[in-house]
């Protein structure tokens, strides 16, 4: 069980320190956006502040964390994605407007080694549009390493659809980086 | 570089990816923003109040204003009940 946070602001002080590189990474490898994963990482830890008593024990802090995390993730991408409609809507009325309508840009993770930044920027491109469970899927196992049935506890599935999530992951960024490859030639 | 060669190297991209540092004010910065949601509820309470004595002002003038006005005046209705019971209101005498 976890202490009462709000009575022990220590405990929650050494809590963020030890979770926060974990929630943190998550938050970037699925929204690809510092700014944006760094705000997801204070919104997980202002829930956790406020809603530690519904952790019950049931499975380890650190999979109520990653699944906080992750949803969180999710609605941001939704929530951008809707602004980008309306923003898209907006400009159709604003013609002359010279502002952007979405943030183009390839993301380069900070964390990714010299050499491979060209290429893992066109990875992330290709991340980006998987399908959101596809996604989460794919960014646990790969940047988080973590297990079939840790992503499974996660995601509240079965190892199986885990394995098939990942699997239509895989194929979906091939087929996605097939696309980038006509467009390179 | 043929196609094949290329979705492999972009994918293997990830191996010995690096976590990224956290920020090392988080802790403040989580604080400063749970204070700040705790000033937006107080504040929106604060609204709800007035709201709501705003609401009861007006249903209280309106009820008061409603029985001013619906009301029989009191000095009508003596006059007639006292010209029904002495019978003056026929005019066959």
């Amino acid at each position: 069980m976890l202490p009462n946070f709000q009575n022990n602001k220590e405990a929650f002080a050494v809590f963020i320190q030890h979770h926060q590189q974990m929630v943190m990474n998550t938050a970037l490898g699925i929204v690809q956006n510092a700014e944006d994963a760094e705000e997801i990482t204070q919104d997980v830890f202002v829930e956790v502040f406020q809603q530690h008593q519904h952790f019950k024990g049931e499975s380890s802090v650190s999979t109520w964390l990653y699944r906080i995390t992750t949803n969180k993730c999710i609605d941001h991408i939704r929530r951008k994605k809707s602004k980008k409609r309306f923003a898209f809507i907006t400009s159709l009325f604003h013609q002359n407007s010279n502002e952007p309508i979405h943030d183009a840009g390839h993301f380069v993770h900070p964390g990714v080694m010299a050499e491979n930044k060209e290429k893992a920027a066109m990875l992330f491109k290709a991340i980006e549009q998987l399908p959101d469970k596809q996604k989460t899927a794919y960014v646990l196992y790969e940047i988080e390493n973590l297990s079939y049935a840790e992503i499974a506890e996660i995601m509240n599935s079965s190892i199986s659809s885990v394995e098939s999530l990942l699997f239509r992951s895989r194929q979906g960024l091939r087929k996605i980086l097939e696309t980038f490859y006509k467009y390179q030639l | 570089m043929n196609k094949e060669q290329y979705i492999t190297e972009i994918m293997n991209s990830l191996s010995g990816i690096q976590k990224v540092e956290g920020n090392p004010f988080l802790h403040t910065k989580v604080l400063a923003r749970l204070e700040q949601q705790k000033q937006t509820a107080r504040l929106s309470l604060k609204l709800i109040y007035i709201f709501a004595t705003c609401i009861a002002v007006l249903l209280s003038v309106n009820i008061f204003l409603w029985n001013e006005f619906t009301q029989e005046p009191i000095a009508s209705s003596i006059v007639s009940t006292a010209a029904n019971e002495y019978d003056l209101t026929t005019l066959d005498y």
